[in-house]
């Protein structure tokens, strides 16, 4: 059986027409998707608040206030102002005016900050959300000011202690910040797993070609291998064994491209994520399987079959763009069932779940769902395969 | 005991009845021909006793066993050379020969030297690593043979392994076969080609419509007819009532004339030629070319069926 197997391997992994839609193709589309998703990052990428500031003389003496809107403005990641100063309120304003700026940030003479910032224009635009950035942070100062004037009235020595000062300053935030998904949702990421979705799909081609070779109805090296003395059982599960190798390889590295050139969050479970590649592989081999043993149809009609069933199904898996993901979720919300059915969907959920479940529970329906699939269509391949002897060759 | 022994195989394709009441005996260390024209049943018989093909009717014995589809200690004895070049183009010359010598042979060190015996036997030593698509049709036959033979099989099935092969190939793959039924293998030969037939096979079998017409050796089918000698006579031209006077020769069976020669299919005799010659020299034929041959097994077949091996 292991000579078979080898046999299988060696000759799959020959035919190179078959690493086209398996391979090429995933890594292809996934270079074009990270270079459309990358402008779209860009579009999307959050800009420091360009800030006016009043250096004057009562700026000067609130030292604490200075530094911290020195900090905020530094360049770097996480720049969050981008600071232009101004010696009279009069100059910032005319930078506010001029839209230069989006608010002025000045100190009293009683040393007070204060921030003035333009009017609103209503919507939820990025002026509007840097009138929010200024506003928490101006709050959030004058707050935290004000709880360490009264705990040094109160109790001096306790500021000498980072521990209880660092304690005071967060004990008002009533609000605990927990994160409800086990990563942060991207959009985008839903993109590659559909298209996993659509290559494993693709994968059946290498089950289809190996298995239709093993057919004596089908072609000439099928029949003799049918009167060669190894068993007809031995001979299909070592071709089906190689077919899932190769698709399984092929699934395999278009992730790992994926993951490591393109930069797509798998949430920090590649582990699970190869679990979930086998088991699609698998279900890509019985679906290959089942077209290829079809009798009567021509290897072409059945590539095309293949071909023509992989696009619609990655369809209704959001493959193509914002529309179709909102269609596929739309029949997830009101055709469960047929979206449960969908085999790109399912490959595509998988992964999905991974993703943004904490648990790996919704995972395990997935890959039950697939695997359930798999021994349907092997069972129905099996109909068509286990023959030994044709009325007609 | 017969290695191979088909009785009352009866075999429909719908209602096509492709083999009808086919009964075959072949005994050990035979090179049995199977000579009929294209559709006569030939691979089907062959399929039917391999079990690729369901059958209607009768019993199929090989090495004095039931055959069935699951029958691999029969199977391991037998190689088949099948009419279409059934190789994978993937794999190199001896890729392809080991995996086929690995559906019957699991031990790898035997069959490094089953590999290298069988690219030998074939001549295509200096081919071992070219793919399939490479070689020409003659050195893909050779292949296509290799593959058949590699694990030494006592029974051996050629369908029509020389169809579309130049002659220097075609000789070649007819001693080989010779090689190897001297080497102790049992062959059955299918073929079209009457002279392939007439030349490696010791016993052969006339097939036509399903029917086994007549088996027997080369000389045995030839006594079978009347024809015993066909002359053959170059002139340029030849009226009807010469013709006439031909085929009223007491030994002539039948005459033609094509335009460009007069043949006559004569019984046993020893005064054929001068007869015929007698009569066109009478009437002041001029002759060119004569030929006298003896009866082919296309002679046998016309004689039984009324029509050419090849029409």
């Amino acid at each position: 059986m292991f000579n078979v197997f080898k046999g299988a391997l060696m000759v799959l992994t020959r035919k190179r027409e078959l690493f086209i839609w398996s391979l090429a193709f995933p890594i292809l589309l996934s270079t074009m998707f990270m270079l459309m998703f990358a402008n779209l990052d860009d579009a999307t990428a959050f800009d420091p608040v360009a800030t006016a500031v009043v250096t004057d003389a009562h700026y000067d003496e609130a030292t604490a206030f200075s530094s911290v809107i020195d900090e905020l403005g530094e360049e770097g990641d996480d720049q969050l102002l981008d600071i232009q100063t101004f010696a009279t309120v009069d100059e910032a304003r005319n930078a506010l005016t001029a839209g230069e700026v989006i608010g002025i940030v000045s100190v009293e003479a009683d040393g007070t900050p204060k921030l003035a910032v333009s009017p609103d224009s209503g919507g939820l635009g990025v002026e509007q959300i840097g009138r929010t950035i200024l506003d928490t942070v101006m709050n959030t100062y004058v707050r935290n000011a004000d709880l360490l004037a009264s705990l040094a009235a109160d109790n001096p020595l306790a500021l000498a202690d980072p521990d209880l000062v660092e304690e005071a300053l967060t004990h008002g935030n009533a609000t605990v910040q927990v994160s409800l998904t086990h990563s942060t949702p991207v959009q985008s990421v839903r993109y590659y797993y559909a298209l996993l979705g659509m290559a494993a799909l693709f994968c059946g081609q290498v089950g289809m070609l190996a298995i239709c070779e093993t057919q004596p109805n089908l072609t000439p090296l099928g029949a003799r291998r049918a009167i060669g003395a190894t068993s007809r059982g031995k001979t299909l599960v070592a071709t089906l064994a190689a077919s899932w190798a190769i698709s399984f390889a092929c699934l395999l590295v278009a992730f790992l491209f994926i993951r490591f050139v393109v930069g797509v969050d798998f949430a920090g479970r590649e582990g699970m994520c190869v679990v979930a590649i086998a088991v699609a592989a698998l279900f890509a081999t019985s679906l290959g399987t089942l077209l290829g043993s079809l009798p009567k149809v021509g290897f072409g009609v059945k590539t095309g079959l293949l071909t023509g069933l992989t696009c619609l199904l990655s369809l209704f898996a959001g493959l193509y763009g914002e529309p179709c993901m909102d269609l596929a979720d739309q029949i997830a919300r009101e055709a469960p069932v047929l979206a449960a059915v969908n085999p790109a969907k399912v490959v595509t959920d998988a992964f999905y779940s991974l993703y943004y479940y904490d648990s790996l529970v919704p995972f395990a329906e997935k890959a039950g769902i697939l695997l359930v699939m798999t021994v349907v269509l092997f069972a129905v391949s099996a109909l068509f395969v286990r023959r030994q002897r044709y009325a007609s060759l | 005991m017969h290695i191979v022994d088909v009785n009352n195989l009866v075999k429909r394709y719908k209602e096509v009845v492709a083999l009808d009441h086919f009964d075959l005996h072949i005994e050990p260390g035979e090179v049995f021909g199977l000579l009929g024209p294209n559709g006569s049943g030939k691979t089907t018989a062959i399929n039917c006793i391999l079990q690729l093909l369901t059958y209607d009717k009768g019993e199929i014995k090989l090495f004095g066993e039931k055959m069935t589809p699951t029958r691999y200690d029969l199977k391991r004895k037998i190689g088949i050379v099948p009419q279409n070049v059934a190789v994978f183009e993937e794999l190199t010359v001896r890729e392809n020969i080991d995996y086929f010598c690995a559906l019957y042979v699991e031990d790898k060190q035997k069959r490094r030297s089953l590999v290298d015996e069988a690219i030998e036997f074939v001549g295509l030593e200096d081919y071992t690593k070219f793919r399939p698509r490479k070689l020409s049709g003659g050195l893909l036959r050779r292949l296509n043979i290799a593959c058949g033979i590699a694990h030494k099989p006592e029974l051996i099935f050629f369908d029509e392994p020389t169809v579309a092969v130049d002659p220097q190939s075609r000789n070649s793959i007819l001693e080989g076969i010779l090689r190897l039924n001297r080497e102790g293998s049992t062959v059955v030969y299918t073929s079209h080609y009457m002279e392939e037939v007439e030349e490696i096979c010791t016993r052969i079998m006339i097939m036509d419509q399903g029917h086994a017409l007549a088996t027997g050796t080369n000389d045995e089918l030839k006594a079978m007819i009347g024809t015993g000698e066909r002359i053959r006579v170059e002139v340029n031209a030849l009226d009807d009532a010469l013709l006439g006077t031909v085929r009223a020769l007491p030994n002539v069976l039948g005459a033609t004339f094509d335009g460009t020669a007069l043949e006559a299919a004569c019984t046993n005799g020893t005064h054929n030629v001068s007869d015929v010659l007698g009569v066109l020299a009478t009437a002041g034929v001029a002759t060119g070319r004569i030929y006298a041959e003896p009866p082919t097994l296309n002679d046998v077949f016309l004689e039984i069926t009324g029509k050419a091996l090849r029409d």
